[in-house]
């Protein structure tokens, strides 16, 4: 059948098949298992599985974490849920501190296969304690790999490529997204690697790069830049880490203009990252600054007419794209 | 390569109790000699980074070292030296560690408070209080769902009971009743406060009691025989199923760090606060007809295994520049 695949069921068929396919898997969270998951993505794992490998726990982030980085020690590999990405304040302490650093502090000798999935995504008012992006905060911890699918089939083979990693990955949805279709259901196993990026449109006049969300945006916002006569290169970076810095490279080389997009704030980000590399690795091949698109240096607000201001667009993304291409802004569509 | 430390295998079917218990005391005069040199190698500067020295709490991981068994796991704290000796990391290793050479059980990327050796299931001393009794929560889980035969072991001080991660932890031992032996460690110092200054509870057992189907022990932590049994007592629970947090009293005779003046100690630390273990094990063992030249033997054998290890130790190379950046990804 070609019915046209969801994000959610992205996500949740790979992570069936991993439990169906290696007994070491378990799944852990809050209200995972017999309450099947709080955004369904466990549905009817605790049915197939049993409680011995889907285990649901109290509110008790630090013990659960900690407790799945510990058996990853074991052998076992662990996939534990937190519920909110914003949550993570509860539970930085063993990825900060323990998983993200046991490979370098044993030399070597021990690792953890450690597989974190968790949600963001802004829009919907679930405001400051319920919408952030904090993918650059883990980024910025060496020892963790940060995965940010955009697309359901990309959601399957990210979150198998996260199983079969040797370390701690943080696999971290957008649950703007779940509800997304595009593509058809993957072959059982299907894997997309960690760290290669996707191109999702071809183009020489510039670099467009996002993930997750926002690169729905840019998808928006190619179709009219292409009415503006620009042909955009638009690269899904997939995952944060590992970077595919090369993927960008290879295009800014071509197109020597770069946009980056991302729903997190700009201070400090993933654009500020890739803004530096590519002024410094590629300075001779830009003809313009590069352009970031992303949040204010705020909270996520509430109101809905806030929170519109505060985030990316696909008009922003096309002012921003002319802009790096010396064209004026276009005004506006009146509300 | 020198010579291991005291073998933590099981002991012969044999006079079991005499055999154990001189083990058990060949690694207490053991860790004293080795943690007497590291209070050394920090005030001689050849030790780079914090040092914290577990002196007076001996018999505790003597206790350890012989019911411990290789495939059990242990998880440690910022003072656990020791507790890698007892767990068989060789003395040379642990050392080497400590000056930060290639022949560390972390190849000198550790260090003191992080000291790992996947051979012997030691995974990792701890900068972090509390954190590791989540770790080790979760290795008795995965332990038991891989189905390995050994249970999981994790050190703790006092000051740890008042961490969310202890209550967490706990609660999911309690849930998932796993083979875990929460082994608290109560040296009556949580860093520079008294316990009674800052606990607003009597024992650390007491806040366990809440959180059903945890098993609770104590024990007299400068008394060897004693903490031989309950420690013994620990690890049956644990290897029948369930989890079991024991509580031994000592006293930490040292500063928090090496180098800590100490001021909020009215005696100024020292020998003579609290019982010595090994004063306390050496009349155990003459009681039990062993003696005393034997011991005095003992004594002389392991502070040299302890110098020879620190020679071999010096000898090795510092880890190669070059290779700052390896490790930080799994391979
Ligand atoms: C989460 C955290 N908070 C504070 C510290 C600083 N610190 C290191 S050891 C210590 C005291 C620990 O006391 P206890 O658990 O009783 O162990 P002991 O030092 O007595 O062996 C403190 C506060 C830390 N390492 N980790
Ligand atoms: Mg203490």
């Amino acid at each position: 059948m070609t019915r046209e695949y969801r994000y959610l069921d992205g996500i949740r068929d790979a992570l069936t098949h991993q439990m169906a396919t290696d007994d070491r898997v378990l799944t852990i969270g809050i209200d995972v298992g017999r309450p099947d998951g709080p955004y369904t993505v466990t549905k009817g794992l605790y049915a197939a599985f049993g409680g011995e490998r889907v285990l649901d726990t109290p509110i008790a982030e630090m013990g659960f974490v900690g407790a799945a980085v510990g058996a990853a020690m074991a052998g076992a590999r662990p996939m534990v849920e937190l519920m909110y990405l914003d949550f993570i304040g509860s539970c930085l302490e063993p990825l900060l501190n323990q998983a993200s650093k046991i490979s370098y502090m044993s030399n070597g000798a021990l690792s953890v296969p450690l597989v974190v999935r968790t949600q963001m995504g802004t829009g919907g008012s679930a405001a400051a304690q319920h919408s952030q992006n904090l993918e650059a905060m883990l980024a910025h911890i060496p020892g963790l790999k940060v995965v940010v699918p955009a697309t359901p089939t990309d959601a399957y083979g990210l979150l198998t490529s996260a199983f079969a990693d040797p370390g701690p990955v943080i696999y971290i949805e957008n649950r703007s997204l779940y509800r997304f279709r595009s593509g058809e259901r993957p072959d059982d196993g299907y894997a997309v690697p960690l760290g290669q990026a996707r191109t999702v449109t071809s183009g020489d006049d510039v670099t467009l790069i996002s993930y997750s969300r926002a690169l729905h945006d840019c998808m928006t916002a190619v179709p009219q830049l292409q009415e503006d006569g620009i042909a955009v290169d638009l690269i899904d970076l997939r995952s944060i880490v590992p970077l595919d810095f090369e993927a960008v490279a290879e295009s800014v080389r071509r197109t020597h203009r770069a946009v980056i997009v991302h729903d997190a704030v700009e201070t400090f980000g993933v654009g500020a990252e890739l803004t530096a590399r590519i002024s410094t690795e590629l300075f001779d091949w830009l003809d313009a600054p590069v352009e970031r698109v992303a949040a204010g240096y705020a909270p996520s607000p509430f109101a809905p007419s806030l929170e519109r201001a505060n985030l990316p667009n696909p008009e922003r993304v096309r002012n921003a794209v002319r802009a790096a291409c010396g064209l004026a802004a276009v005004e506006p569509a009146a509300a | 390569m020198t010579k291991a430390g005291p073998s933590a295998s099981a002991p012969a079917e044999d006079d079991i109790d005499q055999d154990r218990a001189l083990r058990a005391f060949e690694m207490m005069v053991t860790i004293r000699a080795f943690e007497e040199g590291a209070a050394a190698g920090y005030r001689s500067s050849e030790i780079p980074g914090a040092v914290h020295v577990s002196i007076g709490q001996e018999a505790i991981a003597g206790a350890l070292s012989v019911a411990v068994r290789p495939d059990d796991a242990l998880l440690s704290t910022h003072r656990g030296h020791g507790h890698c000796i007892a767990k068989g990391v060789s003395l040379e290793a642990v050392w080497a560690e400590l000056l930060g050479r290639t022949t560390g059980c972390s190849g000198g990327r550790g260090g003191s408070m992080h000291m790992f050796s996947a051979e012997h299931n030691v995974l990792g001393t701890n900068g972090i209080v509390g954190p590791n009794i989540s770790l080790a929560v979760g290795h008795a889980l995965g332990s038991r769902h891989i189905k390995h035969s050994g249970v999981t072991v994790v050190m703790f001080g006092e000051g740890a009971a008042a961490t969310g991660a202890f209550h967490e932890s706990l609660q999911l031992a309690s849930l998932w009743k796993v083979p875990v032996v929460l082994l608290c460690e109560n040296n009556s110092f949580t860093e520079f406060t008294p316990f009674e200054d800052w606990a607003t509870f009597s024992s650390v057992r007491s806040l366990a009691e809440r959180y059903r189907g945890i098993e609770l022990l104590q024990c007299d932590g400068t008394d060897l025989l004693a903490s031989i049994d309950a420690v013994d007592r620990a690890f049956e629970i644990a290897r029948a199923g369930g989890p079991v947090l024991l509580e031994a009293y000592a006293r930490r005779w040292h500063g928090h760090y090496e180098g800590d003046p100490q001021r909020y100690r009215a005696d100024g630390g020292g020998a003579g606060d609290g019982r010595d273990p090994l004063e306390v094990g050496r009349e155990q063992l003459v009681a039990k007809g062993i003696a005393a030249e034997v011991l005095d033997e003992i004594a002389a054998r392991s502070s040299q295994a302890v110098d020879d290890a620190l020679i071999a130790a010096r000898l090795a190379d510092e880890p190669d520049p070059a290779t700052v950046l390896d490790h930080v990804y799994a391979a």
